[in-house]
């Protein structure tokens, strides 16, 4: 058994083809939470947060040569939205629980990585 | 309508969100004012998309319309601050949203609603434009779900929404409940696209898509709203809402098991909705109190005779034979003359229902009607004459019919030329 953070990127821009409706609306977030009370039911959420839906600040350099800018990286057209830390036994299984993640629905994406015990 | 098992554990009952989005853009297009309309969809917008943001991680919170109620009305103020175009009312709109927990004034969201509803059907605004835009705001309805529920395009129903609009801006047309005057003709057309919205999910013009539940469900709601204020809670309003009652009542029953649309006769009984007949007798009681006769009454009570009916053959034709000649009387169309034939024909038996048949059939409005050639079908095969009546079925399927329709006169016709029927079908006048 180990940890393991879901890590959930989206894309900045929100899909402009798809219209979100109320009642659609309702349904993700019954999705999301049918997903997480499955989780914390079996006993396997340890932890979420959610970041705030801003780019940030970036820091880069030390020094005079430091710099901090607004994030993130100009390139970058994801951001993190925020993670779910759960347990599992192997990276199979913390992937088999993700699979249902609703972010994947829309466009999202999971980095699943395992925490290291120290 | 039954909650989803989901709503007892995670507290969203079924449509809560479009619900809470139409009591709330009711309620900030007063504060805002109609010109604003889009403004108060943006406002609403943003506290759901607010939601689905932090409850994913947060959870559910113990009171979700409170929630979103507060998020909207905390943007509201933002937008206040920020758009020039609302300075000039910013005192009062402030002093308006800062007050108590809700949007709305204690007398109730249901003011507030209702407003929208008769704003949208104001005699400026075209008939199509009506319906897209109560669905849109006061219905909670996104674009694509209307389009979708219409069979239109969704650029159709956006350039809909957005038309009603700009007349509401152009034509200044204001929030408040039109002045006594105005009131009933308001009335009429809000009553109309109710009954279209209704009519709309109950009956399938083409394709496989039979019933839209959700839309039958609206019409409900809103005429459910309708009759719970005094100002429109007239005894036709009641007449309409028992009239929905009662037809949705029959919803549950309509499909076979092969997917095709089954007769009043076909039906199982046992499958119909108590509590919306029950529901119907109730509001069919309130639209007896005075002395207006309207359609909807006739309709209505032609739906309760069949609601009260344990089976096809003990419904009581006479009255609906008699309702029908006083339907005719408020509207003589060939529609409503050949459902009153077909009512006919059980009570004084097949032929004297051919003969009123021949006479409506010069109607040139029948002309391409399929039911009209599949009632004198169904008449025929009756009376035992099958060639005719075979000829007449496959004339019937020459006009232009949805596919179920078209199964359903195919079925017919197999039952004739392979076999003689035994018993009295029933034409497919009513379901």
């Amino acid at each position: 058994m180990a940890q393991y953070m879901l890590i959930s990127h989206h894309p900045m821009e929100a899909p402009q083809d798809v219209e979100f409706s109320p009642e659609m609306i309702q349904a993700v977030i019954q999705k999301y939470n049918a997903w997480t009370e499955k989780l914390r039911g079996a006993n396997r959420l340890a932890g979420l947060n959610k970041l705030q839906p801003e780019p940030g600040r970036h820091l880069r350099g030390h020094g005079a040569s430091q710099v901090v800018t607004d994030g993130p990286y100009a390139e970058t057209k994801e951001l993190i939205g925020g993670y779910w830390l759960i347990t599992a036994d192997d990276y199979d299984q913390a992937v088999e629980l993700s699979r249902d993640c609703p972010s994947l629905e829309f466009g999202g994406r999971i980095e699943v990585r395992e925490v290291e015990e120290l | 309508m039954q909650e989803s098992s989901n709503s007892r554990i995670d507290g969203l009952v079924d449509h809560l969100f479009r619900h809470q989005a139409g009591q709330m853009v009711s309620s900030l297009t007063r504060i805002f004012g109609p010109q604003h309309l889009d403004l108060a969809e943006e406002v609403v917008q943003d506290a759901l998309l607010k939601a689905l943001q932090i409850w994913p991680f947060r959870g559910i919170p113990e009171n979700p319309s409170g929630w979103l109620v507060q998020v909207a009305k905390n943007r509201a103020l933002d937008l206040l601050r920020r758009e020039s175009s609302l300075q000039s009312k910013s005192q009062e709109l402030l002093r308006s949203l800062s007050a108590g927990p809700e949007l709305h004034p204690s007398s109730g969201a249901l003011d507030d609603e209702l407003n929208m509803i008769f704003m949208a059907c104001h005699p400026s605004i075209p008939r199509e434009s009506r319906i897209a835009l109560t669905l849109k705001t006061v219905g909670g309805f996104g674009v694509r779900e209307i389009a979708r529920a219409f069979l239109a395009r969704d650029s159709a129903i956006a350039q809909r929404v957005v038309r009603a609009k700009r007349l509401i801006r152009e034509k200044q047309i204001t929030f408040e409940l039109p002045d006594p005057r105005e009131l009933p003709a308001r009335l009429d057309s809000v009553l109309e696209v109710i009954y279209l919205l209704f009519n709309e999910g109950y009956t399938a013009h083409t394709g496989e898509n039979l019933v839209r539940r959700e839309l039958c469900e609206e019409a409900i709601r809103l005429g459910g709203l309708l009759v719970t204020h005094d100002a429109s809670g007239l005894p036709k309003c009641h007449a309409l809402l028992a009239l929905m009652l009662f037809q949705a009542a029959r919803l549950p029953a309509r499909i076979g098991k092969d997917g095709e649309l089954l007769t009043l006769a076909e039906q199982d009984r046992a499958l119909w909705d108590r509590r919306s007949i029950n529901r119907g007798f109730y509001h069919l009681d309130h639209a007896a109190q005075g002395p207006e006769m309207t359609e909807y009454h006739m309709q209505a009570g032609i739906a309760a005779c069949h609601a009260a009916a344990e089976s096809h053959e003990t419904t009581d034709w006479g009255r609906i034979v008699q309702l029908y000649d006083r339907l005719r009387e408020l509207n003589p169309s060939p529609v409503v003359a050949l459902n009153r034939v077909v009512a006919l024909s059980r009570v004084y038996g097949p032929e004297a229902a051919i003969r009123e048949l021949e006479e409506i059939s010069e109607h040139a409005a029948l002309g391409h009607y399929h039911l009209l050639p599949a009632t004198m079908g169904e008449l025929l095969s009756e009376l035992g004459q099958i060639e005719k009546a075979a000829v007449f079925y496959r004339q019937a399927l020459d006009c232009p019919c949805s596919d179920p329709e078209r199964r359903f006169l195919l079925k017919k016709l197999e039952a004739l030329t392979g076999r003689r029927p035994r018993g009295p079908g029933h034409p497919r006048s009513e379901i």
